[in-house]
């Protein structure tokens, strides 16, 4: 052919015009959300793209919105197992009505699927098995221990620092020093030491949507659902500058809790069930190389009804005993959304949202539903279901006591109110206080034996006494009104209790939150509760991660000390009228470790504060103060060493006159 | 979209990701296509689409108008994804449906991605003359490969496949006339 008609040939020939839709769609939805997958230098397309073109065009999902309670239920009872995975699924589509597609984008909000989880990072109690006395994370059950971002064992710091995990020998701190680090590709959430043990609790950072996604057409187009993976890890530490991985095991869903008591860990994991072509997915757990599908005939059902089911998945792993085999319980629930975990049982609950006549939901006729599951070393049974009016605000809302569940709750409606409710081990109310503080809403709570103490706030403080020595009728014993609220409430000795919140000034209709507060009330006269001290930090602005962790509040009562992170803000009064100054906000001045003594005899005096931010011209830096990774987040003590701790580094001073010692520097 | 449109598109996306929806949904066929006419593999085309529109996305802050449009920088990316594909024979191995298959992928009806690929797999068969043309390009080095595909089947001008390989106009000419010749040799 000559070269002029080949060129010809080339110019005619008819190439392929092809498209994928499917692949131009899923490829479209990663690239939208690309800042949300985990970046790997490498991809494997075929994996990356293949659940999100599965889901995509798949219109047909969970949506599940169960208004009828008692619509349907295998059985009839109401707890049990499935007997098959087609009762599983008949189930499902029972008592979903597919009316609503339901994954609740809220942002850039990591927990996605419900009013979701004790959102608290957890550090260990005070356990005294040596010569050393040294503080462990503030608990809220004896016994029970909580997993934290740092934990000490009275002779090494074990913290979570960005994706590292860091053991430091503490003790003495004149050679405190790095002995090793153990870093993970996904976010370690908590981590739990006993013994030579170390559990590392990682969260795989998952594919979170958050745009919305619309096609050409303006036709919405469903977001896919990739499970995230929650990781356990077990660490052998004998050697702490080698650790050693010992097991890992693995499941799909969410990481909302843990707990550790004696040798085992229980961890509680939520993942959604989802149908992709009339197939529901089952919850799976790997233990090593091995992975398992949890067999519908496994799971437990119970009388529920939320606007989507989830498998809350419990694991128990015994982390002494390698040999020993995770052991599992599943249940389908909606969306657990606290947890409280007692020495022999681990409570969930959720909110059961009402539903008005036409399936819209209103406020009034909210519900908490609330599960027992037994627990005894490895053995774990799902043993009752419940249901209270109200709400539950967190775990300190609740307690077991007695063979009795207590539980504090807020109904919203026309007039909040706030009420107890005293539960038999079946789940059956026995006594109940109800209508407490109208209009007000419950800030804070703790059961202290045959006591609760409420706290419910609009404008002023009202700080409640309950008695709860009869189960079936627990009575109003007397309540104090002082201005601000507490966020945590947390027992001083039988009869003085500590709360922290912040002070508020009276608007008429509402009141401004003003700088933290920290309150010592004596409750010995049960009708008349007093405050006996209080402090005052900062103005508006101010804040601690104590009111919304109480794993940040350190209290020894033997030592007279208080330890809490504060963020201090002071307002230029300079700068404001009068009538601006109780709104105005303050410009940030320190961020640190504030340490008190406390007693009954002199209340709350500063005892002096530490801070990591050496540079104070960072202080005219307002941002600086809420992204610093020189931000104190936790602190502890080993015998008369106060340990500060940052993402930064570990700082130590001696605790009585909080003189510098030295600091150890994290490699973050 | 007109060529000021585009700039101010590439501008938005560059600080925002989602602006970059739209440069998606005018490019993606284009370059899909040239993927996989250059590749004739629809698996293949797939990976490299989305590595190259991935690159797109990872670069796109470095992306400077005057040196190319964003259309060429585009497809100097696809057309070096491509190059990558054809020296690396792992590239092609990692995306076989069987082994998608095997790593639990199942695809599911009406519009997945398996009945996609059948679909599209019988409609590239149809187009015998081509495959069979194909065939031969893909002997050839990569530079005339490359010439080749931009000149005919993309049907790209000079100046414009000069500004994508980043040649002299003159260069892509003498380009062009030596792989019509290899290939003309080859038939």
């Amino acid at each position: 052919m000559k070269y002029e008609d080949f060129v010809k040939k080339l110019e005619n020939l008819k190439a392929p015009e092809i498209e994928l839709p499917g692949h131009k769609q899923a490829l479209r939805m990663f690239l939208l959300n690309y800042g949300r997958f985990k970046q790997k230098t490498i991809m494997n397309w075929a994996k990356v793209l293949a659940p999100i073109a599965a889901t995509v065009l798949l219109i047909t999902f969970v949506g599940i919105f169960v208004d009828m309670p008692g619509r349907l239920y295998p059985g009839g009872n109401q707890i049990g197992k499935f007997s098959s995975y087609e009762q599983l699924q008949n189930f499902i589509k029972t008592n979903a009505g597919y009316k609503q597609f339901y994954w609740g984008f809220s942002g850039g909000d990591v927990r996605l699927f419900s009013g979701s989880a004790e959102s608290n990072i957890p550090v260990p109690a005070a356990i005294d098995d040596s010569a050393t006395d040294y503080s462990g994370t503030n608990i809220q059950v004896a016994g029970v221990d909580e997993a934290d971002i740092v934990k000490t064992d009275g002779k090494y710091i074990y913290l979570v620092s960005g994706n590292k995990t860091i053991i430091v020998q503490a003790d003495p701190p004149e050679q405190a020093q790095v002995l090793s680090e153990i870093e993970l590709e996904g976010t370690v959430i908590g981590i739990f030491i006993n013994g030579d043990r170390l559990v590392l609790f990682e969260q795989e950072t998952p594919y979170y949507p958050y745009y919305d996604v619309r096609s050409e057409s303006d036709e919405k187009i469903y977001m896919p659902y990739i499970s995230p993976k929650t990781y356990i890890k077990v660490y052998d530490v004998s050697d702490r500058a080698n650790p050693r991985l010992q097991r890992e095991i693995s499941t799909n869903g969410q990481y909302i809790s843990s707990r550790m008591i004696g040798d085992y860990a229980y961890v509680v994991v939520n993942e959604p069930v989802y149908e992709q072509e009339d197939e529901l997915n089952l919850p799976e757990i790997s233990v090593g190389e091995e992975e398992k599908e949890i067999p519908a005939e496994d799971i437990w059902y119970s009388n529920v009804s939320d606007y989507y089911y989830m498998y809350t998945t419990i694991i128990a792993v015994n982390t002494q005993n390698d040999g020993q085999e995770p052991t599992y319980e599943t249940i389908l629930l909606g969306a657990s959304s606290n947890l409280y975990v007692s020495t022999d049982n681990i409570y969930l609950t959720f909110p059961v949202w009402g539903t008005d006549v036409l399936g819209r939901e209103v406020w009034d006729s909210q519900k908490t539903s609330i599960h027992r599951i037994h627990i005894d070393g490895q053995t774990m049974e799902y043993v009752a279901s419940g249901e209270v009016p109200g709400m539950v605000l967190n775990q300190f809302s609740m307690d077991e006591y007695e063979d009795y569940f207590r539980v504090a709750t807020t109904t919203h409606g026309q007039t909040t109110k706030n009420n107890v409710y005293v539960l038999n081990m079946a789940l059956n109310i026995t006594g109940s206080l109800e209508g407490l503080a109208p209009g007000e809403t419950i800030y804070s709570a703790r059961f202290m034996g045959e006591r609760a103490y409420l706290v419910t706030f609009k404008q002023v403080d009202p700080l409640f006494v309950i008695d709860l020595s009869d189960p079936r009728h627990p009575e109003e014993l007397g309540y104090l009104k002082v201005t601000g609220y507490s966020d945590y409430l947390h027992p001083y000795d039988e009869n003085h209790i500590i709360g922290v919140g912040k002070e508020t000034t009276d608007a008429g209709e509402f009141a401004w939150y003003q700088g933290v507060k920290i309150s010592l009330f004596d409750v010995s006269d049960v009708s008349k509760p007093v405050l006996i001290s209080d402090r005052e930090i900062g103005d508006r602005g101010s804040e601690s991660p104590v009111l919304h962790d109480h794993k940040a509040f350190l209290f020894d009562k033997a030592r007279n000390l208080l330890v809490m992170p504060i963020l201090e803000a002071k307002v230029d009064v300079t700068k404001y009228s009068e009538a601006e100054l109780v709104w105005a906000y303050g410009e940030p001045v320190y961020q640190g470790a504030y340490l008190f003594d406390i007693s009954i005899d002199n209340g709350l005096q500063l005892r002096g504060r530490i801070t990591h931010i050496d540079d104070p011209s960072a202080l005219e830096q307002g941002y600086y103060y809420y992204y610093s990774p020189f931000l104190i987040e936790r602190s502890l003590y080993i015998d008369d060493v106060l340990y500060t701790i940052s993402q930064a580094k570990i700082k130590m001073n001696n605790l009585e006159n909080l003189d510098y010692i030295n600091e150890v520097k994290l490699s973050t | 979209m007109d060529l000021s449109e585009e700039k101010e598109l590439v501008r938005q996306a560059q600080k925002a990701p989602d602006a970059f929806a739209k440069l998606y949904d005018q490019y993606y066929p284009k370059i899909f296509g040239y993927v996989l006419r250059r590749s004739a593999n629809l698996e293949a085309a797939q990976d490299i689409t989305s590595e190259t529109f991935l690159k797109a996305l990872r670069k796109l802050w470095q992306f400077q108008w005057r040196s190319v449009s964003f259309s060429s920088w585009l497809y100097k990316i696809a057309t070096n994804e491509v190059n990558q594909y054809f020296r690396k024979a792992e590239y092609k191995k990692s995306v076989s449906l069987e082994e998608l298959q095997e790593q639990g992928f199942e695809p599911i009806s009406p519009h997945n991605p398996e009945s996609e690929l059948i679909e599209a797999q019988e409609k590239l068969k149809q187009h015998q003359d081509f495959m069979e043309i194909q065939e031969k390009i893909v002997q050839l080095p990569a530079k005339y490969q490359e010439v080749i595909a931009l000149r005919f089947f993309e049907k790209k001008q000079i100046k414009e496949i000069a500004e994508i390989l980043g040649k002299r106009e003159g260069t892509i000419k003498s380009l062009l006339h030596r792989a019509i010749e290899k290939l003309r040799e080859a038939e």
